[in-house]
């Protein structure tokens, strides 16, 4: 059996739906980060994929999964800043335990 | 392998330059002046701006592409980048009154103000599906932090990690959905998609699944329902600058962003709007309704303001989803409108502090007409324009909206459209009761508010009764955009 494209591509399909499953499911402020981490990499995952498999490759997949890639550290620093800012101020990072705010 | 140098022609992304080295600047003399005096933050980034300002003004509008594709100075651009300083050069000034009761970390926040800025520019002029997505973290990211900025509310950070795990979740959609684009078109350069997709117009399952990503992506930056959850709690939670700086610069480089992605003609997905207009119609209804119905009941000025900022939105995605020509200009109209009129109303929260103690309720504008009638005056107006009485830019652009809606035979979404605004009087006008009628319930009186506010509100309240009355000073440079691409 040669692996092709489809294979990647449920593989991160399965990725998504597993990173997705953990945002709805969790409410723990650094496991929903991981989440979202999962999902940002089932995207590269396809992104590097598909600009494996194309005729007349332009490696504008592979350049934009090293832009997530950089994002998404950028993004996890913003982050924790701000988790550990939350945690100082309320002592959990629970996400249901955080609000305040009458509605 | 010989690599291609692409020509880098950093004149024309002058003014992105420029804000950037104003922010970098602010940023820095925090760590190198002894005791940065407020004033000279807020003096610094004004003079950045306009400088910016009038540089993006002198630009030489071209339709073609550079930086290798990247990114385009069309007119369409140039009038954004416009836009987008001016707001930021509110939004500073409001922030500088807001830094009177809340001195520390001054100059970050107008550094982030101005680095989300940047990043409202490089959609704007996106041509490539990678500059729009960079654009979009470049925004995001500063307006996380500025959410979190004020350490003394618990609020804030509540507001602050509730915006970022959403907003970190709708990228994920985002970058799901433009790599299945990419899949099936082969590129990601927005112009050579619509190309692909316009000579064999079939919309394959990944395809369909790729822009209905994409569409959820942007759906939770620019909150339009069912994607709105977050909007309330963060725009109640942040401080009130950051709140008007997510309710407008953020909202309006979402919209831009589904402009260049969607209808733009002879780009992009223009050529399959069959299969993307029903999604945005349902959505521009469902946004209307819950924007409006969920600001009837709110008793926080912020968070009705939130409501209202989501109704606004369903308002421009009605006429997002005419598609047209007139569509796209009266979406750009609006969006002028609603900068000055959302900023203006979050001016006049800050500025109605008294003391110790932020405008928070709406019953706290209680009174406001006796102490500080300008302010009430001003406050009248915004609360006016967003609800589009005639005389103000509201009420020139949602006719406009609406006329959009209308000559796409939209019907029903028209008329729920209007329906939804009369309702929306109710809400808006409680507010002015409650300035004009009502007894304060305290003796405390209103704070003094600084120049710098009552300069910015001065320049919206202005602007939306210029802009209601001679919209062609305006109507006409969108035109010349419009057309031109």
């Amino acid at each position: 059996m040669t692996i092709g494209i489809e294979h990647y591509l449920v593989v991160s399909l399965v990725l998504f739906l597993l990173g997705l499953f953990i945002v709805v499911t969790h409410r723990n402020g650094v496991r929903i980060l991981m989440g979202v981490e999962l999902i940002l990499n089932s995207a590269n995952l396809n992104f590097v994929a598909f600009n494996r498999y194309m005729p007349d490759s332009a490696l504008s997949g592979n350049v934009f999964a090293i832009f997530v890639i950089i994002l998404a550290a950028a993004e996890a620093v913003v982050a924790l800043a701000i988790v550990l800012a939350v945690y100082q101020q309320f002592s959990t990072i629970h996400m249901d335990e955080i609000s305040n705010m009458k509605h | 392998m010989q690599i291609q140098v692409p020509e880098i022609s950093l004149w024309q992304v002058l003014p992105e330059l420029i804000v950037l080295a104003t922010a970098v600047g602010v940023l820095a003399s925090d760590l190198f002046v002894k005791s940065v005096q407020r004033v000279n933050v807020t003096l610094t980034a004004t003079l950045g701006l306009l400088i910016a300002f009038f540089t993006a003004r002198s630009l030489e509008a071209s339709a073609t592409p550079i930086f290798a594709g990247m990114v385009v100075r069309d007119s369409l651009s140039i009038l954004l980048d416009q836009i987008f300083l001016a707001g930021a050069m509110l939004v500073t000034w409001i922030g500088h009154e807001y830094a009177r009761r809340n001195p520390r970390q001054f100059p970050e926040f107008t550094a982030l103000v101005l680095f989300a800025t940047i990043g409202m520019m490089v959609i704007a002029m996106s041509a490539d599906l990678i500059p729009l997505f960079v654009g979009i973290e470049l925004l995001s990211l500063p307006l996380f932090v500025l959410a979190g900025s004020d350490k003394d509310r618990l609020a804030s950070g509540e507001a602050s990690l509730k915006y970022f795990l959403l907003g970190a979740f709708s990228t994920g959609f985002l970058v799901y959905g433009i790599a299945f684009i990419f899949g099936v078109t082969r590129t990601t350069n927005l112009t050579v998609i619509g190309q692909s997709l316009a000579a064999h117009a079939e919309a394959t399952p990944l395809l369909v699944l790729g822009f209905a990503l994409l569409l959820v992506g942007l759906g939770f930056k620019i909150s339009l329902a069912p994607f709105h959850m977050w909007a309330p709690d963060v725009y109640q939670g942040a401080p009130t600058p950051a709140t008007a700086w997510i309710a407008t610069g953020s909202k309006i480089a979402g919209f831009v962003a589904l402009m260049r992605v969607f209808t733009l003609p002879d780009v992009s997905f223009a050529a399959l709007s069959d299969y993307w207009t029903p999604g945005i119609w349902w959505l521009a209804l469902i946004t209307m309704i819950i924007g409006n119905a969920g600001a009837l009941m709110q008793s926080d000025l912020k968070r009705m303001l939130a409501y209202s900022s989501i109704a606004h939105g369903g308002y421009l995605a009605m006429a997002f989803t005419s598609g047209t020509r007139i569509g796209a200009e009266a979406t750009l109209f609006y969006m002028a409108a609603y900068l000055l009129m959302t900023v203006g109303a979050f001016g006049v929260a800050i500025a109605a502090s008294r003391s110790g103690q932020e405008c928070e309720k709406i019953a706290d504008l209680s009174g406001l007409a006796r102490q500080r009638p300008w302010l009430a005056f001003a406050m009248s107006i915004f609360m006016l324009s967003l609800a589009g009485m005639p005389g103000t830019a509201g009420f020139v652009g949602k006719l406009w909206l609406f006329g959009a809606a209308v000559q796409a035979q939209y019907y029903s979404l028209a008329l729920i459209g209007v329906l939804t605004t009369l309702l929306s009087f109710y809400y808006y006008l409680r507010v002015i009761v409650y300035m004009y009628v009502h007894e304060p319930d305290d003796r405390l009186l209103f704070n003094r508010y600084s120049f710098s506010n009552g300069l910015a509100l001065t320049v919206c309240a202005v602007g939306l009764v210029g802009l209601g009355v001679f919209p062609n000073l305006l109507w006409s440079t969108i035109r010349l955009c419009t057309g031109a691409v």
